[in-house]
């Protein structure tokens, strides 16, 4: 769901980029209205969740693959405003060190990923945990919030996808951009997304939730104890796991490089040709493309690019805490 | 009957002077004062593990990232640093990267017209280098007190001269800067209107931080002296090794081992 550069023109780029612009800034203020300072390097430890949970490739139908976003996790723990800041920050750092999800686009994805399903998965989660009372009822909201907020996120990415071929196009009649309509780009991306991927977030999702509730109750309760190690720990062996995403083969669907998209088939054609802006695009050249350290074996530059991602969120979090001010208490 | 003098309204304006100097000293001095007063940022992780253990692994690590000629290398030393930086406190962090920061970008703008003919790899390799090295002795020093640091260089055998020197030194520092400062602030008190004269008063400021200072040192010595220092600096007791050195020791053994086993990674 990562949308690369050069897949989306400028200026689908520009009008998603616009409409984040006042979604996070109100998501800023909203975080520093009601997340005390204690608790904002949680929102890092989140957005690190939410980092590694996407590392974990899982193969989808029709020989793509897909992950799970951990946005509706974070948002039942921390709400959905700090849950927007937490997945765009995890974007930027997967878009800035690891060339996952383009710079241009980045704007996009933060609308599919940090604001689609944090506040789609949320209203469903809230709306059905009052009416299912009870510990298995909220689970069951949770997963109903998660899947559908995934899936949502998916059918815009896949509608983003198939009006560019209506947005730009060449000379030659043949699109800048993705090349693919709305009537290929949104089965491709809801349907494995409804069969797979949306049961892996869901997994996730109600795993992580019920654990972080043991160990650490005062991330969802009032009072209760806050306990970091453990979060820490789980984070830990999240990195050192996050290898298994190299055991799915292939390359999401959209996100393949301007070298594979010649021969990419669909509809049982190979579609032959690089469409013009994707072969003059821009790219950003970073210091661990795709999750890699050149001399190294891909699994050990997967547990490095894990083990750095998650130690700059948390440093990032922490920094912002500190540099926040409570506001003052009104007498 | 109040003299006429006396019922003259005052009207006496002190020309306007120039204190630049003046105040960019004292600003100057109050900063290394509250440098030297400054005490590490305590956290309960900090008694987990020894300061020798630390420092020695902060010395292995700041060598074995300046021999390194390796980018991934260093990309596998800077994980190993973020992690470690990223369990400290927010305070700290802040801390070790005010004090890498600048000189990081200082390194930068030194090699920006080499990036600009040779393009950005070397010079952000370098950069990188130069941060997690600065980065690496600014938590060993924000993490340990000053005492226990010594305490660390004597077991490493490092002169008691040296030490000494030192530990007078950093002492000396903070007493000499008071006394700088008092008298600064007291020639700019008296410097009412234009002081023709300040430069001559600084010169006797200088004068007399230096006799100030022999004093200080020779009372020094006879206070060492008479508590029984015969030049010799003890060793503290045996080292009190635990898991968390074993865990720092084993980071910095894994790191000397991926220099050498992998020499050649580009």
């Amino acid at each position: 769901m990562h949308i690369p550069d050069n897949y989306l023109s400028p200026s689908t780029c520009a009008v998603l980029g616009g409409a984040m612009f006042p979604v996070w800034t109100t998501s800023i203020r909203k975080v520093r209205a009601q997340v005390p300072r204690t608790k904002v390097p949680l929102l890092g430890v989140a957005a690190a969740f939410s980092f590694l949970i996407m590392m974990f490739n899982v193969p989808l139908p029709g020989g793509t693959t897909g992950h799970a976003v951990g946005a509706v996790l974070i948002a039942a723990l921390l709400g959905p405003w700090a849950a927007c800041i937490s997945v765009s920050v995890a974007l930027l750092v997967q878009a800035l060190l690891f060339g996952d999800g383009g710079i241009l686009a980045f704007g996009a994805n933060s609308f599919n990923m940090a604001f689609v399903i944090p506040f789609a998965g949320y209203f469903l989660f809230d709306v059905l945990r009052r009416r299912l009372p009870r510990r298995k009822g909220e689970l069951a909201a949770l997963a109903v919030g998660a899947y559908l907020g995934l899936n949502l996120a998916a059918l815009c990415a896949a509608i983003e996808f198939g009006l560019q071929p209506l947005i730009a196009r060449d000379a030659a009649g043949l699109p800048l951009y993705c090349p693919y309509p709305l009537s290929v780009s949104v089965p491709a991306m809801t349907i494995p997304h409804l069969l797979v991927a949306g049961v892996v977030e869901v997994v996730f999702t109600l795993g992580i939730y019920a654990f972080v509730r043991r160990v650490s109750p005062g991330v969802v309760q009032e009072g209760a104890p806050t306990r970091m190690c453990p979060l820490y720990v789980s984070l830990g062996l999240l990195a050192l796991l996050s290898p298994l995403g190299l055991l799915a083969a292939g390359t999401a669907w959209g996100e393949w490089g301007p070298d594979e998209i010649k021969g990419v088939v669909s509809g049982g054609k190979a579609l032959g040709y690089v469409p013009a802006g994707m072969e003059k695009g821009w790219s950003l050249r970073v210091l661990f493309p795709d999750y890699g350290v050149s001399g190294f074996p891909e699994w050990f530059g997967y547990i490095l690019s894990a083990v750095v991602a998650v130690a700059i969120l948390v440093i990032v979090f922490k920094l912002l805490g500190l540099a926040r001010k409570d506001p003052r208490p009104v007498h | 009957m109040l003299p006429s003098w006396l019922q003259r309204a005052e009207t006496y304006w002190p020309a306007r002077d120039r204190d630049g100097f003046l105040d960019r000293t004292i600003r100057a001095l109050l900063h290394v004062l509250a440098l030297g007063r400054r005490r590490p940022l305590r956290c309960r992780h900090d008694r987990l593990s020894d300061p020798t253990c630390r420092l020695v692994c902060a010395l292995g690590f700041v060598l074995l990232v300046s021999v390194a000629r390796s980018p991934s290398f260093v990309a596998v030393a800077g994980a190993a640093f973020l992690v470690v930086l990223a369990l400290q406190p927010a305070s700290r962090i802040a801390e070790t990267l005010r004090a890498a920061g600048p000189t990081a970008a200082f390194t930068a703008v030194i090699l920006l017209p080499y990036a600009l003919s040779a393009g950005p790899v070397r010079p952000v390799f370098l950069v990188l280098k130069v941060i997690l090295s600065t980065g690496a002795v600014a938590l060993v020093g924000s993490t340990t007190e000053w005492a226990s640091l010594s305490g660390a260089a004597r077991r490493l055998r490092v002169p008691a001269l040296f030490l000494t020197v030192l530990d007078v030194f950093i002492r000396f520092v903070a007493l000499l800067g008071e006394v700088a400062l008092e008298m600064l602030q007291a020639v700019r008190l008296r410097s009412v209107g234009r002081n023709r004269n300040k430069s001559a008063a600084l010169g006797g400021v200088a004068g007399s931080l230096y006799l100030r200072s022999r004093e200080l040192a020779e009372e020094l010595h006879a206070a060492m002296v008479c508590r029984g220092f015969t030049g010799e600096y003890h060793s503290p007791g045996p080292l009190a090794l635990g898991r968390h050195d074993a865990i720092l020791g084993a980071g910095l053994a894994a790191l000397a081992i991926a220099l050498f086993v992998w020499p050649s990674v580009p």
